[in-house]
């Protein structure tokens, strides 16, 4: 805002516009001049006394100096125009009874213009004082709004706990008229009493809670989740004045959260019994497959001359066949133990595990004549031992496994440190995997290229089902024909 | 008596009655006729004829004898079989063995601390019961199906 200058003429320029000073101005002279001359012709003296008008209007226009220096002109303008028109001008002005006049019109005219000047201030600062006060009232009245209109409820409480003040959203939520809720002790609101001790003392410590949890009764009794933040104003000696919150109301997100969690256990318990139920089917499953193979392997072992060329055949394909099914129960077994079995992280050394795996897979490296290198020592990771050996052990199958016919199986087997992760990772010179297929690669019974390799597509899901059980990740980079690098990500276990 | 370890019987304890076939089949081709193999459905039936031992008079006249258990059996379990054997001070010269359908490292576990000598897992083919037999058969060893790895 601009400031104006203290100056009392300049304080006049503020109240009355140019023109208008101008007009009055010209007025005033007007006036002079007109009651001049019937004075002049009646006698002259009485002239001077006359001049008091315009300069009582100078003085009114523009203050205690215009008034001061309109009252002094006035002296020399009377002696010049009764000179003109003949009278002895100084002599009348200035003579005995004129004279005494003539400083009375200064006088006049000054007191006049400071009268002038007084008002001006006046009323500039009661014009200011106005304003200010209008202000004070757009602010309140914001503010008032800010309440009134949040969406949130909003009180304020005596030290005692009487609500004293409170918004329209904390009318509607509790369902209580203003008056009523005026009249309230907050106590009323609270599912409990003792849950309002609970909450000064918590406020107490810090002079304010936020998010608050209690739960809070409507006038209807329904109780409701809701969160408190909320600060307390202190007196000079650290003594409550008042409290002052807001409260929200998260009974239903709460439901809506307890829904998810309540599905979500519901899913896992159903997902626990599906896994259940794979190891008790597979369990069943090869039982009767222990009766089928080994009964049929006797006949193979003892009574195969009985049969004829034919029957052998027949009875080859069912020892086969038991094989197989052999083969695929025990990975189904495999995978529902690495699901359900209880996963405990302890450190363990990736050396022994990957030296364990290699002897127990001894028979397959030695069928395919693989060349394996191990980049030790490798490091200790956090892990379920059992787990963690089907893991590595399905890993290194699959290495050897998926390799051309005519090629010798190359692998590398190293571990990275990322951090506080340790990524074991098997390079292999395979038959590679088509962009198209990694992503199908992990799933349980997916089998890439089924016509060229046997198996049950089980292997990759247990080193994906394992991992994630002892917290970690897997993952394969792989061309098509130029081998797959798969990895296993696991917590390293603290030095 | 070489090639049955030096025990006299060997009982059975498997609700599945091919399986007690193919056992005793299995049994019989490892240690020939001189040893008797007793069958029993149940860890009941298990416990009441391993009680008779001690009178001397019963179907099982030596301590000297070999007791192979199925895990899931109606009633008692194998591991409560093994548990009762383990506290029987008399038959501290009867061993046991588990023979299971599916194996699991923790069950290996908790039955060879409750003394078994052996955990394996039922083979899907005769030769694989040959196998079995012959470890359990040879004298005084504490030995698993080597698919497990963790043996004792």
């Amino acid at each position: 805002m601009r400031r104006e200058r203290r100056n009392p003429f300049r304080s006049s320029l503020v109240i009355e516009p140019m023109w208008r000073r101008v007009t009055l101005a010209a007025i005033a002279a007007g006036t002079y001049a007109l009651a001049f001359m019937p004075m002049y012709y009646q006698g002259g003296a009485g002239a001077s006394a006359l001049s008091i008008f315009p300069v009582v209007i100078l003085g009114w226009l523009f203050g205690a100096w215009g008034g001061l220096l309109a009252g002094i002109f006035s002296i020399p303008a009377n002696a010049l125009l009764l000179s003109a028109v003949g009278e002895p001008g100084w002599q009348i002005v200035l003579g005995p009874g004129v004279g005494e006049g003539s400083a009375l019109v200064v006088v006049v005219g000054a007191v006049v213009g400071l009268l002038r000047d007084l008002g001006v201030q006046l009323d500039r600062h009661l014009t200011e004082w106005r304003r200010a006060e209008e202000r004070l009232h757009a602010t309140e009245d914001r503010y008032r709004l800010l309440f009134e209109r949040s969406r949130d409820p909003i009180y304020l409480t005596t030290a005692e706990g009487r609500i004293y003040d409170a918004n329209d959203a904390l009318v509607r939520m509790f369902g209580y008229s203003k008056p009523e809720l005026l009249d309230l002790d907050v106590v009323n609101l609270y599912e409990r009493p003792e849950d309002r001790d609970r909450f000064r003392e918590a406020i107490g410590e810090a002079g304010y809670v936020e998010d608050y949890p209690v739960r809070l009764r409507t006038k209807d009794g329904v109780l409701r989740d809701c969160l408190i933040t909320a600060t307390a104003r202190f007196g000079p000696d650290r003594e409550v004045i008042e409290y002052q919150g807001t409260i929200r109301d998260v009974t239903e997100s709460r439901a809506m959260e307890e829904l998810a969690e309540r599905r979500n256990a519901e899913l896992e318990e159903a997902l626990a019994e599906l896994e259940a139920f794979t190891y008790s089917v597979s369990h069943d499953l090869r039982t009767h497959l222990v009766t089928i193979g080994g009964f049929a392997s006797i006949l193979w072992s003892e009574h195969r001359e009985a049969l004829s060329p034919e029957g052998q055949e027949y009875l080859r394909r069912i020892v086969e066949a038991g094989r197989k099914m052999d083969a695929f129960v025990q990975d189904m077994l495999s995978y529902a133990k690495v699901s359900r079995s209880d996963v405990s992280l302890e450190p363990v050394a990736l050396d022994e595990v990957v030296d364990g795996a290699l002897r127990s897979l001894d028979g397959a490296i030695r069928d395919r004549d693989a060349r394996i290198r191990v980049d030790g020592p490798l490091p200790v990771v956090l892990a379920d031992r059992t787990v963690l050996e089907s893991v590595v052990e399905n890993l290194l199958s699959n290495a050897v496994k998926f390799v051309g016919e005519d090629a010798t199986p190359r692998i590398a087997v190293g571990a990275d440190r990322l951090g506080d992760r340790v990524r074991l990772w098997v390079q292999d010179n395979g038959i590679g995997i088509s962009e198209d297929d990694l992503s199908r690669v992990f799933r349980a019974f997916e089998r890439i290229d089924p016509s060229r390799f046997p198996g049950t597509g089980v292997g990759l899901s247990i080193v994906q089902r394992g991992a994630e059980r002892m917290g970690g990740a897997v993952g394969v980079s792989s061309r098509q024909g130029e081998g797959s690098r798969f990895w296993v990500e696991l917590r390293a276990a603290p030095a | 008596m070489a090639g049955t370890g030096g025990y006299d019987w060997v009982l059975v304890v498997e609700d599945d009655p091919d399986h007690r076939l193919l056992i005793r089949e299995a049994i019989v081709r490892v240690a020939g006729e001189g040893v008797v193999v007793h069958e029993v459905e149940n860890g009941v039936a298990a416990i009441y004829l391993l009680g008779t031992v001690d009178d001397g008079d019963g179907e099982l006249s030596s301590a000297l004898g070999l007791v192979v258990l199925d895990l899931g059996l109606p009633g008692p379990s194998g591991f409560d079989v093994l548990e009762w054997l383990r506290d029987q001070p008399s038959l501290d010269r009867v061993g046991a063995a588990v023979l299971t359908a599916s194996e699991n490292p923790l069950d290996a576990e908790h039955a060879f601390n409750l003394g078994a000598r052996g955990y394996f897992q039922k083979p899907t083919e005769f030769v694989g019961y040959l196998e079995v037999f012959r470890r359990l058969m040879a004298p005084k060893t504490h030995t698993a199906s080597t698919s497990t790895g963790s043996g004792g």
